[in-house]
C-alpha cells in the first residue's frame, strides 16, 4: 500500500507529467477561458449586438494566448489548472446572471 | 492608380534610412569604413535615418492614402530592410555607395514622374 | 516552469515552435503561393493563353451583357444560376458561367466557365480539369484528402501555436534592436540563428497581422460562444445582421421573363459613377423573384465585403439597400480580413507581401534546422564514437527535408503534371494534386534512408533545375512563350515564368552553398569550427537552446 502510494506520487512528480499536465490546461483550459470570455464580451459590451460579438471574438484569442502562456509560467502545474477553472467558472457564472 | 514609380523611390529613400541606421551602430559602421564611428556620427545617422523613415512614410500616406500607405510602407520597409542586411553581411564596404546609388535613383524617379 | 520567466519562455518557443512546425511550413507555402492564384490558374489553362485577353472596357459594357444574356439563355437555359465576369487585372477576360443544378443528393451543381474570345471569334468551351491556384488555396487550409472541417480545426490549432511562438519569440530576443541588422554568416548554428532572427524581426508585423487575421478568418468556427450567448446560438440571424443582403431569396415557382440586364446599367452608373464592374449574378431564373446582382470592382480599396446592388430581375426595380458607412467595429473587422486575404494589393504590394511570405517560411524553416543543428552538435560525440543520431533527431532531420526541400520540388511536379497529363485523362485535376503529393513521398522516402547534405543537394538541384525549366515547358505545351507573352504585355504569364525561374536560381544558389559547405566539412576539423564561436556567443546558443 506504501509502496504503490511512492509509485503514484513518483509519478505526479516526472518531468513528463509536468508538461503534459501545463499543455493539457493550456489547450483545453486556456480554450474554456476564451471561450467564457467571449461569452460574457458579447453580452456585456456597450455596443449593438452583433459587433459586440465581433469585438468578443476578435478579442478572445488574446484571451487563449495569455492563458496558454499562464499555464507554462505559473511554478506548480496544478496552479494552472486551478487558476484557469476558477477564472472560467467564474466568468460562466457571471453569464447565468446577466444572460 | 498606384503610381509604381513613387513605390520605387519610396523603396530606395527605405533603404537610405535603414541603412543609416545600420551605420549608426558601431560594428556596421567599422566594417564599411574601416574605422570606429564618433558618438556625434553614430547619432546623427540614427537621427537622420529616423527622419527619413519618418518623411517617407509621410510622403506614401499623403499620395497612397492613410490604409493602403501604411499596409505598403510596412511591406517596403521590411524588403528594403532585407536589402540592407543582405549588403551588410555581405558587401559592407559597398554599402554606403549603394545608398548615394539608391538615393539618386529615387530622387530622378521622383523628378520623372 | 522554469527557474525564471524568460527560461519558460524559451523553452516554450522551442518547443511549441517544433512541435507544429511541418504543418506550419505547408500552411504558410500554400498562403505564400496563394497570393498567386488566380496567375497560377490562368497559367495551367493554356487554351485561355490567347484570343481572349482584353481590358474592362466601359463603353462595350451594354452589349457585353446582352451578348452574355444571350448566351447564357442559349446554353444554360436550367441552370442554377448565371454570372457574367467581366475583365479585371488579374483574371483578364470576359467570361460567362454557370451553375448547373444540383444533382439528387449533391449540395452544389457543376460548375461551367465559358471564355469568350475577343473579335467575336465565339467562346473557349474546353479547358483542361485542373485545380490550378485553387489548390494551394484550398491547400493553405482545407489541406488535403480529409475532411474540410477536421483540416480547419488542425489548421487553427497550428496558428494557435505560431501566435504563441511568435510572442515567446519576442519576449526571448533581447537583442532584438541591437542585432536588427547583424547577420554573420559562416558561422554555424550562429548563422541559422542569425537567419532565424533576421527573416522573424524584419517582418514581424507580417507574421503577426497573418497569424492573427488567419485566426480571425475563421473564428465563426473556432469560437461561436458569443453566438451562443448574445444571440442563443442563432447562427443564421447573426449572420443577417452581419451582411445584410446577404439573404438568399427562395424561387416561387411562377414563371416570369426577366429584362434585359444592361437596361440596369444607367441605374448602377447612378449609384457607383464610373467604378468598374466585376461581375453580374442571376439567380432564381425567369422566376418571379428572379434576383440580378451587380459586384463592383473594389480595386485598391481594403475591403473583402462584396456588396451588391441588387435588382429585381422582373422590374428592374433596386431591391438591396444601400448600407449606411460601416461602424468603427465592422471596418475593424473587414480590414482585418482583407489583410489576409490582400485582394487589394496592386501588383507591386503583391510582391510586398509574397516577399514577406518568404521571409516567414524561412522563419520557420530556419528555426527547425537551427534546432536539427544544435541537437546534432549536442550529440556530435557519441556519433563519432559510432552512435546513432537520437530517433528525435533523425525525424527531425528526415522532416526537415521533406518539407524544406521537398515543398518546391512537389509544387513543380504539379505544374509540369499540369501540361503533360494527357487531357481527357479521368480525374485530371485530382491526379495533378495527386502529383504534388507524391513527390512530396517520394522526398520524405529518400529521407527516411539518407539525410546527409547529399540528399538535400540532390533534392534542391532537382526542384532547381525543374523550376529552371518552367519556360521550356510553357513555350513546349501551350501556343505562347515568354517572348510572346512579353510583346502581349501578358504580365501575369510573364511574371509566372519568371517567379518559376527566380525560385529555382535561388534553389540552385542553395545547392551550391551545400555544397561548397560540405567541400568544407571535409577539409577542416569540427574544433576549427567551434573556435568562431566566441564564449559570449556560445552562451548565448546555449540560453535559446531551451530544454
Amino acid at each position: 500500500m506504501v509502496l504503490a502510494n511512492c509509485k503514484f506520487r513518483a509519478l505526479f512528480a516526472t518531468k513528463g507529467f509536468d508538461i503534459s499536465s501545463r499543455a493539457l490546461a493550456a489547450i483545453f483550459g486556456g480554450y474554456i477561458v476564451a471561450a467564457t470570455a467571449c461569452g460574457l464580451l458579447s453580452l456585456s459590451l456597450p455596443l449593438p449586438k452583433a459587433e459586440s460579438v465581433l469585438v468578443a471574438m476578435m478579442l478572445s484569442f488574446l484571451f487563449y494566448l495569455a492563458a496558454a502562456l499562464w499555464s507554462f509560467s505559473v511554478r506548480k502545474n496544478w496552479q494552472a489548472w486551478r487558476d484557469l477553472l476558477c477564472i472560467s467558472t467564474l466568468l460562466y457564472l457571471i453569464i447565468l446572471v446577466v444572460g | 492608380m498606384i503610381s509604381n514609380t513613387l513605390i520605387f523611390s519610396l523603396l530606395t529613400f527605405s533603404y537610405l534610412a535603414l541603412g543609416c541606421m545600420a551605420l549608426a551602430m558601431f560594428s556596421h559602421f567599422r566594417d564599411s569604413f574601416k574605422q570606429p564611428p564618433t558618438q556625434a556620427q553614430s547619432r546623427g545617422l540614427y537621427w537622420v535615418g529616423w527622419s527619413i523613415l519618418i518623411a517617407s512614410y509621410y510622403l506614401g500616406i499623403s499620395y497612397l492614402g492613410f490604409a493602403y500607405g501604411s499596409i505598403l510602407f510596412i511591406g517596403i520597409l521590411s524588403f528594403a530592410g532585407l536589402l540592407v542586411i543582405l549588403t551588410a553581411s555581405y558587401r559592407p564596404r559597398h554599402l554606403p555607395h549603394l545608398m548615394a546609388g539608391s538615393t539618386s535613383l529615387g530622387v530622378s524617379l521622383m523628378l520623372i514622374s | 516552469m522554469k527557474e525564471t520567466f524568460f527560461r519558460t519562455m524559451t523553452w516554450l518557443h522551442t518547443w511549441v515552435g517544433l512541435l507544429v512546425c511541418w504543418v506550419l511550413l505547408l500552411v504558410f507555402f500554400a498562403g505564400t503561393v496563394s497570393y498567386y492564384r488566380y496567375e497560377i490558374s490562368l497559367w495551367t489553362q493554356p487554351e485561355l493563353h490567347s484570343e481572349v485577353f482584353q481590358h474592362y472596357q466601359e463603353n462595350h459594357l451594354e452589349q457585353q451583357l446582352a451578348q452574355g444574356q444571350d448566351y447564357l439563355e442559349l446554353h444554360a437555359e436550367n441552370a442554377k444560376d448565371w454570372r457574367i465576369n467581366l475583365p479585371i487585372e488579374r483574371k483578364p477576360y470576359l467570361s460567362y458561367s454557370w451553375q448547373t443544378q444540383p444533382k439528387a443528393g449533391q449540395r452544389r451543381g457543376e460548375f461551367i466557365e465559358h471564355v469568350v474570345k475577343t473579335n467575336d471569334q465565339g467562346v473557349v468551351t474546353e479547358t483542361r480539369d485542373s485545380k490550378g491556384g485553387n489548390f494551394f488555396y484550398r491547400l493553405h487550409f482545407d489541406l488535403h484528402y480529409m475532411p474540410a472541417k477536421i483540416a480547419r480545426w488542425i489548421v487553427g490549432f497550428c496558428t494557435m501555436f505560431m501566435l504563441l511562438a511568435l510572442i515567446s519569440g519576442i519576449v526571448i530576443h533581447k537583442r532584438i534592436f541591437k542585432d536588427f541588422f547583424s547577420f554573420r554568416r559562416n558561422k554555424g548554428s550562429r548563422s541559422w540563428l542569425d537567419a532565424h532572427n533576421v527573416s522573424s524581426v524584419l517582418a514581424l508585423p507580417y507574421h503577426l497581422m497573418i497569424t492573427y487575421t488567419g485566426l480571425i478568418t475563421l473564428m465563426m468556427m473556432y469560437m461561436p460562444w458569443g453566438v451562443l450567448t448574445a444571440y442563443d446560438g442563432d447562427t443564421r440571424a447573426f449572420r443577417a445582421e452581419l451582411n445584410p443582403g446577404r439573404e438568399q431569396v427562395k424561387p416561387v415557382g411562377i414563371s416570369a421573363d426577366m429584362v434585359q440586364i444592361n437596361t440596369l446599367l444607367p441605374l448602377v452608373k447612378s449609384y457607383w459613377g464610373e467604378t468598374p464592374i466585376k461581375q453580374v449574378v442571376v439567380t432564381n431564373l425567369n422566376d418571379q423573384n428572379s434576383r440580378i446582382s451587380f459586384y463592383k470592382n473594389t480595386q485598391q480599396a481594403v475591403t473583402d465585403k462584396r456588396i451588391p446592388l441588387v435588382f429585381s430581375g422582373v422590374t428592374g426595380k433596386l431591391v438591396s439597400d444601400i448600407p449606411d458607412s460601416p461602424s468603427a467595429t465592422h471596418a475593424t473587422h473587414d480590414t482585418l480580413m482583407s489583410l489576409h486575404t490582400a485582394r487589394f494589393s496592386e501588383p507591386l504590394l503583391r510582391v510586398f507581401f509574397f516577399i514577406c511570405g518568404i521571409m516567414g517560411c524561412a522563419m520557420i524553416a530556419t528555426g527547425t534546422l537551427l534546432w536539427a543543428v544544435k541537437i546534432r552538435q549536442k550529440q556530435q560525440k557519441n556519433i563519432k564514437n559510432g552512435a546513432k543520431p537520437s530517433l528525435g533527431l533523425r525525424l527531425v532531420e528526415g522532416l526537415n527535408l521533406t518539407f524544406i526541400a521537398g515543398l518546391p520540388v512537389a509544387t513543380c511536379s504539379f505544374f509540369y503534371a499540369n501540361r503533360l497529363l494527357p487531357t481527357e485523362m479521368a480525374n485530371r485535376a485530382q491526379w495533378e494534386v495527386n502529383c504534388f503529393f507524391i513527390t512530396l513521398t517520394l522526398v520524405a522516402m529518400l529521407a527516411c534512408i539518407n539525410r546527409t547534405q547529399t540528399s538535400w543537394r540532390f533534392v534542391l538541384r532537382f526542384g532547381a533545375i525543374g523550376l529552371l525549366a518552367i519556360p521550356a515547358l510553357n513555350a513546349l505545351t501551350s501556343n505562347s512563350h515568354l517572348i510572346n507573352n512579353i510583346s502581349q504585355q501578358q504580365w501575369a504569364l510573364v511574371g509566372f515564368d519568371m517567379m518559376c525561374v527566380l525560385l529555382g536560381g535561388a534553389l540552385w544558389f542553395a545547392s551550391n552553398k551545400l555544397a561548397n559547405k560540405i567541400s568544407l566539412s571535409t577539409s577542416s576539423s569540427p574544433a576549427k569550427h567551434k573556435a568562431n564561436i566566441t564564449p559570449k556567443l556560445a552562451s548565448q546558443i546555449t540560453s535559446t537552446k531551451g530544454a
